[in-house]
């Protein structure tokens, strides 16, 4: 057990555990439920959104998530946390969707990169003048697009390590892949964007 | 299947590096690792471009903020959230 500080002001209640609201949901209790869906409503929609592309397929894809998180949940038995279970509801319900809709969309090769190559490299900082900004825009859609071009395999890996934040550990969990493997892909799905990017890079 | 070859075509000692690339940038914290990268870097202009540039990489989507939730989506998801918990306490 970690030692709190003692605190002279009463602190706020701590937040309850996922589990044990998990464990709420499992007795019948909705309510917890809905506290789930508040606290990772907006992390998976940004799975969903980094997996599927557009705000459309994405919401979707988080609606159906959620239900079967809450159709499902009572067979949920604590071996991983729930978060990473949720999370691969939500990669694996966006990927099976964007089987079905069998990207037709060709890719366009000669899409505008202007000023190719002289994005400055310093921290970029979203707060400097209006330039910067537009190429700070640029690269993120060039970025999210470079992201939903990358195969299905790599670009779940590089979502939840690189633009979600997850540990290789967790990744692991969420994918059901050796950390080794999470890696392999990773640093594949990298190279990949890479040659996407490189004239951001 | 053609591939363009002219990426691995200017280096000689580099599969190691590319190696240690990967290690490095996959977040394997080694000091005798990066220094030997960097001594290589230092030789073989075409590694050095590799590792700067999947250095910025990760350093940008690090960056990428978290997407909005539009409203319609949020009230959309608690429509059906709702539905799915009324439609269960109904069975
Ligand atoms: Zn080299």
């Amino acid at each position: 057990m970690p030692e709190h500080k003692q605190l002279a002001v009463s602190p706020l209640p701590l937040p309850v555990p996922d589990d044990v609201l998990v464990r709420r949901v499992q007795a019948g209790n909705t309510e917890a439920f809905e506290e789930l869906v508040r606290r990772y409503e907006r992390k998976v929609y940004n799975i969903t959104y980094r997996l599927m592309g557009n705000e459309q397929d994405a919401s979707e894809a988080l609606q159906d998530a959620f239900m079967r998180a809450f159709r499902f949940i009572g067979k949920f038995q604590f071996k991983s946390s729930f978060f990473t279970w949720l999370y691969r509801i939500a990669t694996n319900v966006s990927l099976s969707k964007l089987r079905k809709r069998e990207k037709v969309q060709t890719v366009s090769l000669d899409q505008p990169v202007n000023e190719a190559g002289d994005l400055p490299f310093e921290i970029p900082d979203i707060k400097y003048g209006p330039e910067k900004l537009m190429k700070q825009r640029e690269l993120r859609a060039a970025l999210q697009k470079a992201v939903e071009e990358l195969p299905e395999d790599y670009r779940s890996v590089v979502v939840l390590r690189d633009l979600e934040g997850l540990s290789n550990e967790e990744v692991s969990k969420v994918m059901h892949l050796s950390v080794a493997a999470v890696k392999s892909r990773l640093h594949r799905g990298r190279l990949v964007l890479r040659e996407k990017l490189v004239s951001y890079l | 299947m053609k591939k363009s070859k002219k990426q691995t075509g200017e280096c000689h000692d580099c599969g190691e590096a590319k190696e240690l690339i990967a290690r490095y940038v996959g977040g394997d914290e080694d000091e005798e690792l990066a220094r030997r990268l960097l001594l290589h870097a230092q030789t073989c202009s075409e590694c050095a471009t590799l590792l700067r540039s999947l250095r910025r990489l990760v350093h940008y989507c690090s960056l990428e903020p978290t997407c909005e939730m539009p409203v319609t989506v949020r009230r959309e998801l608690w429509v059906t959230i709702q539905r799915e918990i009324h439609t269960r306490r109904r069975e």
